[in-house]
């Protein structure tokens, strides 16, 4: 049942209506039947997969907090963790293999099985750490784990901030118009923006790749774009169901592509996967190694991007993807003062514009090996890139315009300029519009205008997979 | 006490990020200061145990949220 789907919508309207027939106390049974019908209808082999991983890692949570000697609580916890990474990782695997030898889908797709693991490797850690100064009951570590608009693909929740609010869960209608109106925005980036660009982005990565450096370029950039309002349109959506629910996730997205640097780039990109990372892998590695100074963080941060990249899957392109990222930190880490000084030199506007366009372009950069099917693909686009006998097309209509436009339903140069021209108004427009969403009154221009650009504008052929369930 | 470490932490502070407008207070967060951040962070930590001649666990360092945490912290160092 994709978000972007009309079954997906009857049923949060279905669970969100019963939801207020329901006293205080029945809730959480609600919202748990809810999310093993959410898993259950679609893949059952999941639902029985995740209820037996469930069951071991509250099993060994209950024998972390009630063990009185360290030596077992340790031991308790290793086995968790180590349950959870293998989990994890062999899913993944058998994933990979399912895609090589049978070309089929894998139901571990749909089940989020690496924003869900590491979940519970969060929610083993803290109750280790005694972090948690609360007690979890079964059923509420299982709606933790398992809650319907995360399981697919996140925001991941820390159990700190997801357990106390399904621990008191209270009819919150002042959120229901929050939450359909953000559920709007991400359909409206998911259906009008990312899958009109999709289009031409699958046409040049997968089928006909140019051999011009500016129409690559631009087309690494048009998936940046993609890649954004894809998985935040995602976001908005679990968000926004979340809310309706009366639970608030934690924001995955803060307007990413207008960062002035990298650091600041992953403090807004994918948040909860940064936060996650940040404390479950960089701070207790360079903690370790803070005694090695600079040394110490270059070796954490590498580290952590490392894992990073294996978590998006078993493929050298997701590992040079991550490892570009590591390799930007660790420059700008390096030459923080150097920057400083710099900024000091240029006029504030002129330095905003420049360091935004050198970030989204290291960024897009970085996305081609993400995006690519093989390395080599990757490799053959960045030599378009130092070709500059070959940057500039000759025919620019047929090897530029084209190629952009070209792909599917959009094979027409019209339909390029429209998705341009959308492009740039959300970029324009989406802080201020989240801005009305978050004054919680029913803004009625808001909702003629989103519901008209889904049907003028919107693609509903391809119904089209968001990027991030794919991990 | 709580006064004297507050100050020697923003001389620690200052020197640190390189910046002499830094006041810090008990109620001070990470998102106050430019450039306290992840990448920052247990930097900033070594240079404090090695100014205090402490040794924080790992355990203290992940539950500080406020400068007034980290203070009460270091006190209960210093007082062994």
């Amino acid at each position: 049942m994709p978000f972007n789907s009309i079954d997906y919508i009857a049923f949060l309207m279905l669970i969100v209506a019963i939801s207020f027939l329901l006293k205080k106390n029945q809730k959480n049974y609600l919202l748990i039947i809810a999310s093993c019908l959410f898993i259950g209808l679609y893949h059952l082999e999941a639902l029985f997969l995740l209820f037996f991983s469930v069951c071991l890692t509250y099993f060994l949570y209950r024998k972390i907090e009630n063990c009185k000697q360290e030596l077992h609580r340790k031991t308790y916890y290793r086995i968790g963790i180590l349950f959870n990474i293998i989990f994890l990782l062999s899913l993944k695997f058998i994933e990979k293999k399912s895609f090589e030898t049978f070309k089929t889908e894998s139901i571990l797709l749909f089940i989020g099985i690496s924003f869900y693991s590491l979940q519970n490797i969060a929610f083993l850690t803290d109750t280790y750490f005694k972090r948690l100064k609360f007690t979890t009951t079964f059923l509420e570590f299982s709606l933790y784990a398992v809650f319907f608009p995360k399981i697919v693909a996140g925001p991941i929740e820390f159990p700190k901030e997801f357990i106390p609010q399904i621990q008191s869960l209270n009819d919150r209608k002042q959120l229901l118009i929050e939450g359909s109106q953000r559920i709007l925005l991400g359909l409206v980036k998911k259906i009008v923006i990312a899958d009109r660009l999709a289009e031409l982005v699958h046409y040049n990565f997968d089928l006909e790749t140019s051999s011009f450096g500016i129409t690559n370029l631009f087309v690494a950039a048009i998936f940046t774009f993609q890649l954004y309002f894809d998985f935040s349109g995602y976001t908005d959506i679990a968000i926004g169901s979340s809310k309706m629910l009366g639970i608030d996730l934690k924001e995955n997205f803060q307007f990413p592509l207008s960062s002035k640097s990298i650091t600041e780039f992953w403090r807004k990109w994918h948040i909860s996967l940064t936060s996650w990372l940040t404390n479950y892998v960089f701070y207790p590695i360079s903690f370790r190694m803070r005694k090695w100074n600079k040394i110490g963080i270059v070796s954490a941060i590498i580290i952590t991007f490392l894992i990073s990249g294996i978590w998006h899957g078993f493929a050298l392109t997701f590992i040079i993807y991550a490892l570009l990222h590591a390799l930007y930190l660790i420059i700008e880490l390096i030459t923080q003062n150097k920057r400083e000084k710099f900024k000091q030199l240029l006029p504030n506007t002129i330095h905003t514009i420049v360091s935004t366009l050198i970030t989204f372009n290291l960024v897009s950069l970085s996305l081609i090996f993400f995006r690519s099917e093989s390395l080599n693909k990757a490799l053959f686009i960045l030599k378009s890139f130092l070709d500059f006998k070959q940057f500039f097309p000759p025919n620019w209509e047929r090897d530029f315009f084209a190629k952009l436009a070209t792909g599917g339903e959009l094979d027409s140069l019209f339909n390029f300029y429209v998705t341009s021209i959308l492009l740039i108004f959300m970029l324009l427009l989406e802080k201020k519009i989240r801005t009305i969403i978050q004054k919680n009154n029913f803004n009625w221009f808001y909702f003629t205008i989103c519901i008209l650009a889904i049907f003028m504008f919107g693609v509903f052929k391809s119904r089209d997979q968001f990027i991030y369930s794919q991990f | 006490m709580n006064d004297d470490i507050l100050q020697k932490l923003e001389s620690i502070f200052k020197l640190f990020f390189k910046n002499d407008q830094i006041i810090l207070k008990n109620d001070t967060v990470a998102d106050d200061i430019e450039y306290w951040d992840s990448l920052t962070h247990i930097e900033l930590i070594n240079t404090i145990e090695k100014v205090f001649n402490i040794t924080f666990t790992f355990n203290e360092v992940m539950s500080f949220e406020t400068v007034g945490e980290m203070v009460n912290c270091i006190q209960n160092h210093l007082q062994g």
